[in-house]
């Protein structure tokens, strides 16, 4: 089962998709940070300005794994497996 | 600074000024603090909501349709015939505005009407005109016929009830602007009780700062501010159900009565939806540069929806994934209606959702609501039902009571998800542990805009803490955010300023505006203040005192998705804390914490 990320909000826009999916190896050991850098390839630098800032998830760039955020994981080092959800939102407000 | 009230007496049909001197200002401010200070002063213990003794004060703050940013709101405050207890609300639009050009700070109605009337200030002259023509009217043809009758096709402003605040429905909202609410607590009941159908405001009398200078550079710095802060990209271009996905994705989005926090058609009604579907352009309250508010219009197979202002993130939650509704275009529907027959949507999906539960227990049966099947996600039953609760008809008399009636009625008190009366709002208190604190303490009940967990648990501000973490930092948070915002609904701007300002911004702006010499700490203890005095009146009441949540959230886990498990078993500790931290015995404020917060005259009540 491949990795399943989400995008939401204004990375909608700028993606011009909402989600695709990601194949992994069975063998292969991931971790956010890579499946971020193959994002990055893919869709360029602006995408990857708007996630990163000197090296770490921007302050208020939500990525979560399976709904949990990676901040209170192991941020960009969190593991990830087969079938898990990434769900990527730029900043967002409230209601 | 002085604010100018306008004391209507509805029964005789006369009119009084009454002027709030400088000293009484500084330590109540405006708003929702100097409402909740006059409420307790003037209404008496253990009147009927929907009686002649109750009063309604629609006001202004300090700092309302000035140059500070977002500055375009107002507060509405009396008892609640939803809660019985103070109820309050806040709105944005263009009313608060005009208010204060007209001439007057605020408006105290009093009394009961013998007819339908409705008010209008125009540059400082109030005038009652009659009204019988426009009872009965929905919200957007009261507006179009008053904006007529006082030929003010541009400019101005319109408040006004529908149907269901002239009959008295506890579901009913003031509505202002066609689109704009205060919703919560009911109080166009009162307004309905009082027959006063609307209120027309219009005048050129602008606020003046005391220092004109320093408030204008300190404005638009504070403008500055939040037009560069992250979030308002988000507000502006996807409007305040940006949140949906976010928070359905951490799996707190309360779904069919709170019975599960996922709800799979979420992204189906999602901000980001509305904007690809249905979005002409953002829109703002008054002088906003964030503009939340999202201008639509809709035509599809099912629904022909003209131009409004479309649901916001909460009344998407409320009719939608709280009754099991998946329908977008449905949704716009419900929220034009609500709006139009001036119905809370927050209260309304409320009670639906409690409706349908019991229905789909076999508690409510087709004979009861008129041969409608009440099944989860039947949008069609919950357009129908619009008008038979605003015109209280059959089944909708149930609905207009609100949750708590409608399950204790069809005995399930229990399917009733509210604290003090009112139900809760869009985010799972299993799954945002820190919402357990600030729904349970919440003056008014509710309260997701009483203090804000979703600021911490998701964006990072003042920092980020896991919102499934049971932690006392939450408590103190909630404590700050309460008395933030109750000085926020005082000197009253809007909350989404919050986000990106605090109260020393605030202070820096109050200031030059007022000629206070007044400090962050001062503002901050101005807040501790008004929200000890504001839970005074429930304890004056002898109601709704202590501070708890619903029965299902505590011992009923989360059935699936990320916070799979979790209950808000927790919440038990985390109020003691609250309660310890505040000063505060079982939800009463302690003696010394009133004495030490100048609110003496109140400890006899104790
Ligand atoms: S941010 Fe939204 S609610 Fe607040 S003043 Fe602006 S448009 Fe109104």
């Amino acid at each position: 089962m491949p990795i399943n990320v989400k995008f939401f909000a204004t990375f909608r826009d700028l993606l011009g998709l909402k989600e695709l999916e990601l194949e992994v190896g069975p063998e292969e050991t991931l971790k956010l940070i890579d499946l971020l850098e193959r994002l990055f390839q893919k869709f360029g630098e602006e995408f990857r300005n708007k996630i990163l800032e000197n090296g770490n998830i921007r302050p208020q760039v939500n990525i979560m794994i399976n709904g949990r955020n990676i901040k209170f994981l192991d941020e960009i080092n969190s593991p990830l497996k087969d079938s898990d959800i990434v769900a990527i939102f730029p900043p967002v407000a409230g209601g | 600074m002085e604010l100018k009230l306008l004391r209507v007496d509805l029964s005789k049909g006369s009119f009084k000024d009454h002027v709030i001197k400088d000293e009484e200002v500084r330590k109540w401010l405006g708003g929702r603090g100097l409402g909740a200070y006059l409420a307790f002063k003037e209404i008496p213990k253990g009147i009927d909501p929907l009686g002649p003794k109750n009063k309604i004060y629609i006001l202004t703050g300090p700092i309302t349709g000035t140059q500070f940013p977002e500055s375009g709101r107002y507060h509405v405050i009396g008892k609640s015939p939803q809660s019985g207890i103070l109820g309050d609300s806040n709105s944005g639009g263009n009313f608060g505005p005009w208010l204060r050009f007209s001439g007057y700070d605020g408006i105290v109605m009093e009394g009961m009407g013998a007819k339908p009337q409705y008010l209008s200030i125009v540059e400082g002259k109030p005038k009652l005109h009659d009204a019988s023509h426009l009872w009965g009217k929905g919200l957007v043809h009261t507006d179009n016929k008053i904006r007529k009758e006082m030929s003010a096709e541009k400019g101005g402003s319109v408040l006004g009830i529908g149907p269901a605040g002239e009959n008295m429905a506890n579901v009913a909202a003031i509505m202002n602007d066609k689109w704009r609410a205060a919703g919560r607590t009911g109080l166009a009941a009162v307004l309905g009780s009082k027959k006063l159908k609307a209120v027309f405001v219009k005048g050129t009398k602008h606020p003046e700062a005391v220092d004109k200078e320093a408030f204008s550079k300190v404005a638009k710095e504070k403008h500055e501010k939040v037009k560069n802060h992250g979030v308002t990209e988000a507000l502006t271009t996807y409007g305040t159900a940006v949140l949906v996905n976010m928070v359905n994705n951490i799996g707190a989005w309360p779904t069919r009565n709170f019975s599960a926090a996922v709800f799979e058609k979420a992204d189906e009604i999602s901000g980001e939806t509305l904007a690809e579907k249905y979005l002409i352009k953002p829109v703002g309250c008054w002088g906003c540069i964030i503009k939340c508010g999202r201008l639509v219009r809709a035509k599809t197979e099912n629904y022909d929806i003209p131009e409004h202002e479309s649901p916001e993130y909460e009344t998407i939650w409320a009719n939608g994934a709280n009754c099991g509704i998946g329908d977008l275009p449905a949704l716009l529907k419900i929220n034009y209606l609500l709006n139009d027959m001036g119905m809370d949507t927050i209260s309304y999906g409320n009670v639906l959702g409690t409706a349908m539960e019991l229905f789909e227990k076999g508690k409510i049966t087709t004979e009861d609501t008129g041969g409608l099947e009440l099944t989860w996600g039947n949008a069609d039953a919950a357009i129908e039902l619009i008008w038979r609760t605003a015109h209280r008809d059959g089944f909708g008399d149930d609905l207009a009571k609100g949750t708590l009636a409608l399950a204790e009625k069809y005995g399930d008190p229990e399917a009733a998800i509210t604290t003090r009366g009112m139900g809760l709002a869009a985010y799972d208190p299993r799954a945002m542990k820190g919402f357990a604190v600030a729904y349970a303490t919440s003056n008014r009940g509710e309260g997701h805009l009483r203090s804000y967990p979703v600021t911490w648990a998701l964006l990072g501000i003042p920092k980020s803490i896991d919102p499934l973490k049971e932690n006392g930092e939450k408590v103190d948070l909630n404590i700050y955010q309460q008395n933030l915002f109750i000085v926020i609904d005082s000197v009253v701007c809007c909350k989404f300023n919050g986000f990106s300002l605090d109260h020393t911004d605030i202070t820096d702006a109050l200031a030059p505006f007022t000629g206070w010499n007044i400090t962050p700490d001062e503002l901050m203890e101005t807040g501790e203040r008004l929200y000890n005095m504001e839970r005074m009146f429930s304890v004056r009441e002898g109601k709704y005192i202590k501070d708890e949540l619903p029965k299902r959230l505590i011992e009923t886990p989360i059935p699936e998705g990320p916070a799979k498990g979790h209950t808000a078993a927790h919440a038990d500790k985390m109020i003691k804390e609250f309660w310890e931290k505040r000063g505060w015995v079982e939800g009463k404020p302690k003696k010394e914490t009133l004495e030490r917060l100048a609110l003496g005259e109140f400890t006899q009540y104790l």
